[in-house]
């Protein structure tokens, strides 16, 4: 019996061989000291940053392929070009590949048998409960990318296979296959550091304390807690996904599932964007067009909030335990509380007056003044203090 | 001469005899002959363990190709059966651009006659425009990658930004334009 366990597991341990292949596409290093700057620019990449112990950049660059032929390893290898060059203290790395290298991608060879099958219209449901900073984070941290069972899951969700008969079927993992991009920088936390990204997916793995520079045109940035005044983050039609972010300067357009556990001593300007806030600390300052912001939770002192914004639709949660100010200016806006819109009388000159104001209570600790000046606006007010409702 | 099998088992009995008339007829040594003759007839067939391997082997192998094409084709039996046509997946993606298109040309259509800030016009205008020359990026890749099936999500998504940029600022211009009205009735 026990040999017919061994011939069982030699047979697997076979087959597993034969549909994975692991390929080094890049492996460099190089020494830095507090001197060094880097910059490194992506395109149809998909790269982790993570903190360097030793004082030496390192790139490592690894790809798993599952039911890739030789030839077409081949083939997607000389796809991508990666080089990394160091001049004058100055660290450059170019990543580029023809097609887009996901974290994980999938393709089927016979891409003509496959329907599409899923909802098109499918739009996300209107949230209206109190978020906590630990619940957005969790949420970062369940939206990873598919795994292998998932994604057969997801293929069968969206797609469907057509056979000779013509008759629709469920996606097989026979026929399908799986590339993951394993694509890891080490980083000394005293290199100042650029990051240019086009269809690029950038994944900061751990605290992040360099001072960055960051500009991403389509593509995804997702990272745990970015500490530096210094930090200047531009995100164009990508999505963005922080646990915390702790000064700097961020511009975001047409963000899409815009997440942030916290925020303090930080400046947003942003235009078409959506973007949930789990905790606002102090000295915050948003100028917004148009965008959808979620304003949940305020840290014991906050002590003063600015939102300039034009056809924006908030929703503001009160500060719960503390006394706070709160005033809002501006013209032609409609403030939804609860279930109640109240009318804040338009300026028919188009001049901003005071439209709202709830003065401190002068009791206990003071967090802070909140000042919303709004044209255009929709406030939606959430005071679920006395009410709760539903949370995670 | 015949005799009944019966009268001869009865006679045995009653004399106590513990070995029966037969077995008393047989030569000695009749019974450890036999055995012996026996084994050797065995030993000149295939050795057995030989045997038993191929069996194993062949069992498993035949256990492991089951298992697989079960597995591989599981999902496969669970579905219903479904007729159709489908043209290749370029085309079936350029059918949905087409319905796509259609419906942000009606909200932009829409859009325009509900507002008259032609500032916002403008912006939204740029706004779209852009998106529009992104799709077309992702096009590109699509058509010399169309196996890769995230980049038809991913212009899926692009047309459904679009389309609900559209529809979130008119409701969004709608309850503005309601609260107006509500105000001019109050006045």
């Amino acid at each position: 019996m026990q040999s017919y366990y061994k011939t069982i597991l030699l047979l697997l341990t076979s087959i597993s061989f034969a549909f994975g292949q692991r390929k080094t596409v890049y492996n460099q290093s190089f020494e830095t000291d507090k001197e060094t700057t880097a910059i490194f620019n992506f395109d149809n990449s998909t790269v982790g940053i993570i903190a360097s112990n030793d004082g030496k950049i390192h790139f490592d660059y690894v790809i798993e392929f599952d039911g890739y032929s030789k030839k077409e390893i081949e083939e997607k290898i000389s796809e991508i070009d990666v080089n990394a060059s160091k001049f004058d203290n100055h660290i450059t790395l170019v990543a580029k590949s023809n097609s887009k290298i996901h974290e994980i991608s999938y393709a089927i060879d016979t891409p003509d048998a496959l329907v599409l099958d899923f909802d098109f219209s499918a739009s996300k449901s209107d949230e209206k409960y109190r978020k906590s900073k630990d619940s957005i984070i969790r949420e970062i941290v369940g939206k990873r990318p598919l795994g292998k069972l998932s994604g057969i899951k997801y293929l069968e969700n969206h797609f469907k296979i057509k056979d000779e008969n013509g008759k629709l079927k469920k996606v097989r993992k026979a026929g399908l296959k799986i590339l993951r991009s394993l694509f890891v920088i080490r980083i000394p936390p005293f290199v100042k550091l650029q990051i240019n990204g086009k269809d690029s997916q950038i994944n900061v793995n751990e605290d992040f304390t360099n001072e960055l520079s960051l500009d991403i045109k389509q593509g995804a940035f997702k990272a745990k807690r970015l500490t530096n005044a210094y930090n200047n983050i531009t995100l164009d039609n990508a999505k963005f996904q922080v646990y915390g972010i702790l000064g700097g300067n961020y511009n975001f357009n047409t963000l899409s599932n815009g997440l942030v556990g916290s925020i303090e001593n930080a400046k947003i300007t942003s235009e078409f964007s959506k973007m949930e806030v789990g905790e606002i600390g102090e000295n915050v300052t948003i100028n917004d067009f148009n965008s959808e912001y979620w304003f949940y939770n305020w840290q014991k002192t906050f002590e003063r909030f600015d939102l300039f914004s034009e056809y924006s639709k908030i929703h503001f949660f009160y500060p719960e335990t503390y006394d706070f100010k709160f005033k809002v200016i501006g013209n032609n806006t409609v403030n939804h509380f609860n279930d109640v819109s109240v009318n804040m009388q338009p300026s028919r000159t188009g001049e901003k007056f005071n439209m709202l104001e709830r003065k401190p209570k002068n009791e206990g600790h003071f967090s802070g003044d909140i000042n919303f000046d709004v044209v255009h606006g929709i406030i939606y007010s959430y005071n679920d203090t006395f009410e709760p409702k539903t949370s995670n | 001469m015949q005799q009944d099998i019966r009268d001869l088992l009865k006679e045995d009995t009653h004399q106590g005899n513990p070995k029966t008339k037969i077995e008393s007829r047989l030569p000695n040594g009749h019974r450890d002959e036999f055995i012996k003759k026996l084994r050797a007839s065995k030993t000149n067939q295939y050795p057995s363990y030989k045997l038993d391997w191929f069996y194993k082997i062949a069992a498993v192998v035949l256990v492991s190709i089951s298992l697989a094409y079960m597995v591989f084709n599981a999902s496969e039996n669970e579905t219903p059966e479904e007729t159709v046509q489908n043209p290749k997946i370029e085309t079936q993606m350029m059918a949905v651009e087409k319905k796509f298109l259609a419906s942000i040309d009606a909200e932009w259509e829409r859009f325009v006659k509900l507002t008259e800030d032609k500032v916002l016009i403008d912006r939204y205008r740029n706004k779209l425009n852009d998106l529009a020359t992104d799709y077309d990026q992702i096009a590109t890749q699509f058509k010399a990658d169309p196996n890769d099936i995230i980049l038809i999500e991913s212009l899926v998504e692009n047309l459904q930004k679009r389309l609900q940029l559209l529809k979130d600022i008119q409701i969004h211009i709608e309850i503005l334009n309601q609260k107006i009205n509500n105000d001019a009735k109050l006045l």
